[in-house]
């Protein structure tokens, strides 16, 4: 039986700006909390307690460190709204209450190199992915689009090579992160007999990574951005509609999975584009 | 802790069930009731989100709109269905020891009679809450209670089909609460929880468009606390039938309200969303509040506001 989430109080012990829309922000966690895995999120209380009502914010986590008496995450992420704001703004010292760590990490598969695709602050679970798998899989790839040069976060520490596309051509490839894959697919820089394709982005750019998986047969694994309820299973609101896999008997049920739970990394193969909103 | 917390009786009386206490989960918010277990075996009883005859897809994201003190939803009942239900999710509530809640849905009487069939040769399910008020599906949910002789009915084809007590959840979008109660204890209901969500929208004003596909969804959270109190209070003067209150409830003071104009329990709904065991939470500071001033039970509460 699932005992359920745990919350947790955490404390700020860095914040810092990075780029010029960035927020890096680590936080300590009592022992308790499960070593998260690359794909996995928190899901934080934006708000002190006797605030107003505020739904939890879920924010992907791309570092962790265990510690002598817990462990220390990083979230990294850019002010959308009242919630990342109010993150934003903490200091070090302050307290953030957070679940976690919740839903299904990315599953490496073995034998394949990885190529990570970060779109914008989508880089924050690949960096983790990139710091897990770096052993298992040597050879990766990460390849990073962002608007541009401004909007980039710095990726020192990367155990992998790190590509950039800026949508204005500022920096690295003139594209996306898809557009330059599409080019090193074409150049032979990533060969698709060899690859696995692990996004994080906007949902326009998953969508076309997914669509640049399936022309050329190559296995893809998505984090996606709902709007969720609670984070933890109980809501049924972060629906993600899904293909029935060939062959496979379903009811009606499970046309939709729920991002918090079933995903956030979803086969990019089986998310049915056109029925989410971009 | 004052010397009294823990000594405080919790339990409650509500028709032929006798809970352990007043708080119980509302239907929706807590999954089946088994993904969270540990919160699950502190409630005084578990309400499932709502079965129906067939699985249900559910609606086309997004689901879910933040508004103030509160939020917008719009699932459209997605489960697995009753068949499912009974062999996948039933067992697992069981071993969670608190007595069970199906909340049933469905399109029809039909639908609903056939839900309660396939549940009444099911062990260990303590009460049915019959969902007339869901206000996110096209057929079969609020629409029962806008005539109070169609909810009357249902609740009678339903009560005709169990022994076991029947709840029927109100919806807060009628013109009067009162008389649809009064309909639903005619007709054999056991108990009433009230109340359902009130239909909201909210728009996208760069977009120019509803922020959710259906344009309406049902609106929970604190925002509508005042106004279930206020609904709750009239069916309590229409009905003798035992009340259920639901409606933004976080804390034990907010629970307290709805105890002292006369709810015999309550349900914690989206608190959830912020806190998996926000319904402990609630109990802990109801069983404190009530020992700091050294009142012995729940139910020397229950019902004692004075008005005028």
């Amino acid at each position: 039986m699932n005992p359920g989430a745990v919350v947790f109080d955490g404390r700020v012990s860095r914040i810092r700006r990075v780029g010029s829309a960035g927020t890096l922000i680590d936080i300590t966690v009592p022992r308790g909390f499960v070593p998260p895995k690359a794909g996995q999120f928190a899901q934080i209380a934006c708000g002190p307690p006797s605030a107003a009502f505020r739904l939890r914010r879920p924010f992907s986590i791309c570092r962790w460190e265990t510690g002598p008496s817990g462990g220390e995450l990083g979230i990294l992420f850019s002010v959308v709204g009242e919630g990342s704001r109010w993150l934003d703004e903490r200091r070090p010292g302050d307290a953030v209450n957070l679940i976690g760590p919740l839903g299904q990490p990315y599953r490496p598969l073995p034998g394949r190199i990885p190529i990570l695709l970060a779109g914008g602050r989508g880089v924050a679970p690949l960096l983790l992915l990139a710091e897990q798998i770096a052993e298992s899989h040597p050879d990766g790839l990460l390849l990073y689009g962002a608007r541009d040069a401004s909007a980039i976060f710095p990726t020192e520490g990367c155990p992998y090579p790190v590509y950039r596309a800026t949508l204005d051509g500022s920096v690295g490839h003139a594209g996306t992160a898809v557009d330059l894959l599409n080019a090193m697919l074409r150049q032979g820089g990533v060969r698709r007999e060899t690859a696995a394709l692990y996004g994080c982005g906007p949902m326009p750019m998953l969508h076309a990574l997914s669509l640049l998986a399936a022309e050329a047969s190559i296995p893809v694994q998505v984090s996606l951005e709902t709007t969720f309820g609670c984070g933890t299973g109980l809501c049924a609101g972060c629906a993600v509609p899904l293909r029935a896999r060939e062959g496979e008997e379903t009811d009606s049920f499970h046309r939709y999975a729920f991002a918090c739970t079933d995903g956030p990394v979803f086969d990019g193969a089986r998310v049915e584009w056109q029925g989410i909103e971009e | 802790m004052s010397p009294e917390a823990g000594r405080v009786d919790l339990s409650v009386r509500l028709g032929s069930l006798t809970l352990a206490n007043p708080v119980l989960c509302a239907s929706g918010t807590f999954g089946y009731g088994i993904e969270e277990a540990e919160a699950a075996r502190r409630l005084g009883a578990i309400v499932t989100k709502t079965v129906t005859r067939e699985s249900r897809a559910g609606n086309p994201p997004p689901r879910i709109v933040e508004t103030p003190a509160g939020m917008l939803n719009s699932i459209g009942l997605q489960n697995v269905g009753v068949v499912r239900f009974v062999a996948e999710k039933l067992p697992a509530l069981r071993d969670i020891g608190v007595p069970i809640v199906v909340s049933i849905g469905g399109r029809s009487a039909e639908d609903f009679e056939a839900v309660v069939e396939r549940l009444e040769d099911a062990p260990g399910v303590a009460a049915y809450e019959v969902n007339i008020s869901c206000p996110n599906v096209k057929e079969g949910g609020i629409e029962f209670c806008q005539v109070p002789s169609a909810a009357a009915e249902l609740i009678s084809r339903v009560r005709k089909k169990t022994m076991r007590p029947v709840w029927a959840k109100l919806s807060p979008n009628v013109t009067s609460i009162g008389h649809l109660g009064r309909a639903c204890e005619e007709a054999g209901a056991d108990a009433l929880t009230a109340i359902n969500t009130f239909v909201g929208m909210a728009v996208d004003l760069e977009r120019r468009r509803p922020r959710l596909p259906g344009v309406t969804g049902g609106l929970s959270g604190p925002a509508i606390r005042p106004l279930a109190l206020a609904r709750v209070r009239e069916l309590k003067r229409n009905v003798s039938i035992p009340i259920v209150g639901v409606g933004g409830i976080v804390s034990g003071r907010d629970a307290l309200e709805f105890l002292l104009v006369g709810a015999r329990a309550v349900q914690v709904g989206t608190a959830h969303f912020l806190r998996p065991d926000q319904g402990r939470i609630v109990i802990e500071e109801i069983d404190r509040f009530l020992a700091d001033r050294s009142i012995p039970s729940v139910e020397s509460w229950i019902g004692t506001l004075e008005e005028g």
